[in-house]
């Protein structure tokens, strides 16, 4: 299969994703969670989803471009082609991206439930600029990670990168939340029973593995076609 | 793998000619030497071999396929390429398995014995980063011979071998070159 070690690596993600989500918010039926299920359900949480993933091509693109100068060419020589750069570097890549889907998950996840106090406040108005703002901020957080990874080990960049990010988002959000308090409203809770909210929970959980995938046909695509034009050394 | 045919090579680098119109055929079952002064191309060559970069002229062919047309690199090449180290947070063996894992066509015993004969204790659990290196030139060595490849090309091979370390790596490669490997491309 093309993309088995990625597609094993991806549902390991999406195993422990849904996990999260649901330790989140399975013992407080009542709060459930305008902020998580809905926020997936809308295009705006789309969007931002999307958007994280396009815009960790970059991030991705300087990983690979990197392991280059540390054996990467040991391992393209082995490949038969271009465009299989990506599986030749799979496993120390795919670690790297995987843990900035872990720490962008868990940071977003932990986001969410600490902000759970907080949970009524207005969504329809401000949740493209939660998204943006959420956005951003995780596109820093995957360059810090890169840049952690090039000073410390691995363990110690994850560390780092994971108190960062969940900090940043936690302050961040919190200020923007309290800045905007006297525009809260409070939101009627969901009109689906819990079943279908599972549901739909775990079809949010399979759209993120499908952009997931998507992700990574779109990275080898991207890097085959900067390869192409670009000496691997020179 | 009978020849590899180097055809009007030429490479320019920001508007400096690095590979000025090289014509060359490496044939079956010699060991190749290249030598010169710092700077005139030598390893940029041995990178064009691989398949590593774009010619902006000419071209190189494996037994009349050409590289970057008909493929995108050898079939059968292990290279050492000067300066590149391996992943430094796993320590040898794990690199020379992960490597090993893209073709699937040796064992964990067959890694063991190539570190063993280079004269790396397979089971030392020591990171790459804190080889030697020394350390560091036996382990490209061993990833590049480990599969027995068609065709060799060592950047540089012996940098920072002891002198021992130097007659085994040589008593190695002769030893591969009776066993029929075909190509040796090396230089120091």
């Amino acid at each position: 299969m093309k993309y088995y070690n990625n597609i094993k690596y991806i549902f390991f993600i999406a195993i422990i994703s849904t996990f999260v989500w649901y330790q989140v918010y399975q013992p407080k039926e009542l709060l459930d969670i305008y902020i998580g299920i809905r926020f997936l359900s809308r295009p705006a949480g789309y969007l931002w989803f999307l958007s994280i993933y396009l815009l960790y091509t970059w991030p991705c693109m300087g990983i690979v471009e990197r392991k280059f100068s540390e054996g990467g060419i040991y391992y393209l020589v082995r490949s038969k082609s271009h465009p299989s750069i990506l599986r030749a570097l799979n496993k120390e890549l795919m670690l790297s991206i995987i843990k900035m889907e872990v720490v962008k998950l868990t940071c977003y996840c932990g986001c969410l439930f600490l902000l759970r106090p907080f949970k009524s406040f207005h969504i329809d108005i401000h949740i493209l600029g939660a998204c943006i703002r959420m956005m951003v901020i995780m596109y820093f957080v995957c360059l810090l990670q890169i840049y952690f990874e090039s000073l410390f080990s691995s363990t110690v960049a994850f560390i780092l990168i994971f108190m960062v990010g969940l900090f940043g988002i936690f302050i961040g959000d919190y200020i923007y939340y309290h800045g905007f308090s006297k525009k809260i409203i409070l939101l009627a809770s969901s009109n689906l029973t819990m079943h279908l909210r599972y549901l739909w929970l775990g079809i949010n959980n399979i759209i993120i593995v499908m952009l997931m995938l998507l992700k990574i046909l779109l990275l080898e695509s991207i890097l085959y076609f900067h390869l192409k034009k670009k000496d691997f050394i020179a | 793998m009978e020849k590899i045919i180097v055809k009007n090579a030429t490479k320019e680098i920001r508007k400096k000619i690095i590979l000025d119109n090289i014509n060359y055929t490496f044939e079956n079952g010699k060991i190749y030497g290249l030598s010169g002064r710092n700077g005139c191309g030598k390893t940029m060559l041995l990178r064009a071999l691989a398949g590593l970069i774009f010619l902006n002229e000419g071209d190189i062919s494996y037994d009349g396929q050409v590289i970057h047309k008909d493929i995108d690199f050898p079939e059968s090449i292990g290279i050492v390429i000067e300066n590149v180290d391996l992943l430094g947070q796993f320590d040898g063996f794990t690199n020379l398995k992960l490597l090993a894992e893209i073709k699937n066509i040796i064992t964990d015993e067959e890694i063991i014995d190539v570190l063993n004969r280079i004269g790396l204790d397979a089971g030392n659990k020591k990171k790459v980063k804190h080889y030697s290196l020394g350390m560091r030139q036996k382990l490209a060595i061993a990833q590049a011979i480990m599969e027995n490849p068609e065709v060799l090309l060592l950047d540089e091979p012996t940098n920072g071998l002891d002198e021992d370390g130097v007659l085994k790596i040589r008593e190695l490669l002769l030893e591969m070159k009776d066993r029929g490997v075909h190509y040796y491309t090396s230089k120091s």
